[in-house]
């Protein structure tokens, strides 16, 4: 028998009642402009950062005190953690897109994971390097602004994704409406990137 | 037989409005100071917004005016001169330019756009209480020598994490401004048909966002170094780190929201359609592009001055603004304009915005040494101060006007109009005694016989300082004193243009009732145009 078709959205019809009307992309947006503050925040830094590197070479010829060390291989390490973060939240979007609830809290449990890994490999560089406030200024200084602001933001976006994850396990996140987990995931990815910058001036190019 | 149905179409929420069900208070709403301090309601939060802002710009006008004094007739310690010098621009500047803007703008933005609620309400009401806190902190520790030049460790600590709490709760308030204008409009409201004010708060909040941030890195480094270091690198020297954030092209983002509020007023009261409204809001944009001045950092790049963008920046941003005046000027013509109180503020914004631009495009003519290294080793830059407080001036002229413009909105009622007309006058002089005669001490590397004269015109500039701040206090009676018993209409001018006019005035918790499709940027002009035409 032919299926029967009922295309008007204003024929009266029976069964579940409508959905509420829809604030869509508002989580989202909002994160972009949160976002754009913090990717100027790190702006600023490293542009002082870069610009009393060029001054002291200039002057002084140097930049790093010869007693303190900046090594590579940790923060490429830690460069190598947020990069596998950054697929394993977008593993969360794509699930959720698919209404795959359980791949969901796979995928951000992983990314928490390896967010604390990032943690745990960070306070190892800080006993590595041995920066001293006090007799390495301002170089210590910016490092130390630098890398623990970023460590701060690294942690709001794990209390951010842990806030999406518990809204997803109470099942407000869905195939067709997921902005929670996206905004997240573009917080995330903003914040790697950031790292990336980081990872690239401070500790590549010394 | 399979039946395939049609989603049903999306039905209005149930009875509880709006405002409440997005707070989340549900059908328990206190009332009193509970439901003051917990409420996310965007009219509790900007009216709370720009009633704090005035007060601490009334103070920073009293403290800048008192500053000014000292100039001319040493009187105050010495100690104490650096610390009055800077809590003052940060209470013109950041507590009384920008954040009347964000108050304002928390206030009238839903209703402009038709949104009914802010968006993240929570967030918005932590932004307020944060810069709240902050400001008075701020205060606080300058009181208790702190601030930049303060020599007590720990209230130099309380002032520069107090006013990093201030930047990010600034923030954070624009960045629920700035959601509600771009995801929370009414069905057919285009961008590019959203009211020239909720355009340039996109505009200004876009600067503030861009900007803000790098101020805020500043204080961080300064906080690293001062209270984990020995101080000894940024904890030098902070005010110079910071300065760019109070003079050009940078202070000229404090204006953004006069030039939309300016344009929302005159169209409001010619009875106008604005013409070549694409073009405005082009110019608005061009404006708030070129006063973008995070780049202008003295102590890291000490030529920045006379660089060519630099200069180029100060000399351009009067093509945009000169759009504008021929905007408004085509508005004012096309119409037959109430000669309100409003409208007396918003012509004299304009005219002080055009002198400070205009002393901004003289600041980059090398030769007149007005930025010159003299004036770094007087300590004193009195041409930029000068037109830092003309820039000011311009906004809370602007600021005032929306204020009584917006009031039958905001308190329900009409200013005392005589009492706002002669305030307006009042304001315009003073803004001008306050910034010119400073403008012109600045000549005075140049031309030495201007040396002699320079405490006189410090005296005239504290004078003009004195009747910024009785405009203000006449403002605020004006409003307080109102005609209370003429109740204003929804479109209280009786010209409305834009959706705010629509609703009742004040408006109800939910604010509006149902709102048909915008089809233009004027909405209520059409509707009148259909009524007239059936």
């Amino acid at each position: 028998m032919a299926a029967t078709v009922l295309v008007d959205p204003t024929a009266a019809v029976d069964g579940p009642p409508p959905p509420p009307e829809s604030r869509a992309r508002v989580l989202l947006v909002g994160t972009a402009f949160v976002t754009a503050a913090i990717a100027m925040l790190f702006i600023g830094l490293i542009a002082v950062y870069l610009a009393l590197r060029t001054q002291a070479l200039v002057d002084v010829g140097s930049w790093i005190p010869a007693d303190v060390v900046l090594p590579l291989t940790q923060p490429n390490m830690m460069m190598l953690t947020l990069v596998l973060s950054m697929f394993t939240v977008q593993w969360a979007v794509s699930a959720i897109k698919n209404d795959d609830r359980a791949n969901t809290y796979l995928a951000l449990a992983v990314t928490l994971l390896l967010a604390f890994s990032f943690i745990v490999e960070e306070g190892y560089l800080y006993s590595l390097m041995k920066l001293n406030l006090m007799t390495t200024p301002p170089l210590a200084s910016m490092i130390y602004a630098i890398t623990g602001t970023h460590l701060a933001m690294i942690i709001s976006a794990m209390i951010f994704v842990m806030l999406m994850g518990f809204r997803a396990l109470a099942g407000q996140f869905t195939s067709r409406q997921h902005d929670g987990i996206a905004a997240a995931a573009m917080y995330w990815h903003v914040m790697v990137a950031i790292y990336a910058l980081i990872w690239f001036v401070i500790f590549v190019t010394k | 037989m399979a039946i395939t149905e049609t989603r049903p179409a999306t039905q209005p929420p149930a009875d509880t409005p709006e405002t409440e069900r997005f707070v989340g208070l549900g059908d328990h709403v206190p009332g009193g100071l509970a439901g003051f301090i917990g409420t996310g309601d965007h009219k509790s939060l900007g009216r709370a917004y720009m009633a704090a802002s005035l007060f601490f710009g009334v103070v920073g006008v009293g403290l800048d005016a008192l500053y000014r004094a000292h100039q001319a007739s040493a009187f105050l310690p010495l100690d104490r001169i650096g610390q009055i010098f800077a809590f003052s621009r940060i209470a013109l500047v950041l507590l009384l330019a920008v954040s009347f803007a964000i108050g304002l703008a928390t206030y009238l933005i839903p209703l402009q756009v038709g949104s009914r609620t802010i968006a993240f309400p929570r967030a918005a009401a932590m932004a307020f209480w944060g810069w709240l806190i902050g400001s008075v902190l701020v205060a606080t520790s300058f009181a208790i020598d702190g601030g930049p030049s303060g020599t007590s460790a720990k209230a130099v600590d309380l002032y520069l994490v107090a006013f990093a709490l201030v930047i990010i709760s600034m923030l954070l308030a624009t960045v629920c401004v700035l959601t509600t204008v771009i995801a929370l409009r009414t069905p057919g409201m285009r961008l590019m048909r959203i009211p020239m004010f909720a355009w340039s708060m996109v505009v200004a909040g876009s600067l503030w966002l861009l900007t803000l941030p790098v101020l805020l890195a500043s204080l961080l480094l300064i906080y690293v170094d001062h209270h984990y270091g020995n101080g000894t690198s940024f904890g030098q020297g902070q005010w110079l780190q910071l300065s760019w954030a109070f003079g050009q092209p940078q202070v000229y983002v404090v204006a953004i929201p006069a030039l939309g509020i300016v344009t929302d007023v005159l169209a409001t009261l010619s009875g106008a359609r604005q013409e070549r409204r694409g073009l405005m809001m082009a110019a608005i944009a061009a404006f708030g592009i070129l006063s973008f001045g995070a780049y202008v950092q003295p102590v890291y790049s000490p030529e920045i001055m006379n660089q060519a963008v630099f200069v180029a920046m100060g000399v351009l941003i009067l093509l945009p603004f000169l759009a504008l005046l021929a905007g408004w000027i085509t508005t004012l013509r096309s119409g037959k304009p109430l000669l309100t109180s409003s409208l007396l503020f918003a012509l004299g914004s304009v005219a002080v915005l055009a002198i400070a631009l205009f002393g901004g495009a003289l600041f980059m003519i090398k030769p007149l040494q007005l930025h010159d290294a003299v004036w770094i080793e007087r300590g004193a830059t009195p041409f930029a101060d000068g037109q830092m407080l003309l820039v000011v001036a311009a906004a809370t002229l602007a600021s005032l006007g929306g204020l009584i413009h917006w009031a039958p909105k905001i308190f329900g009622r009409f200013a005392a109009e005589g009492l706002a007309k002669l305030a307006a006058v009042v304001a315009l002089v003073g803004g001008l005694l306050a910034g010119l005669p400073l403008m012109v001490v600045g000549f005075s590397v140049k031309f030495d016989g201007l040396t002699g004269a320079a405490k006189a015109l410090q005296g005239i500039s504290a004078f003009g300082l004195v009747l910024m701040f009785v405009a203000i206090a006449a403002v605020v009676i004006g409003l307080l004193t109102g005609d209370g018993d003429n109740k204003p209409e929804a479109d209280a001018w009786g010209r409305g243009q834009t959706l705010e006019w629509i609703a009742a005035s004040p408006p109800t918790a939910a604010d509006f009732d149902a709102l048909d499709p915008v089809r233009s940027a004027e909405p209520l002009l059409d509707i009148n145009e259909a009524q007239e035409a059936s």
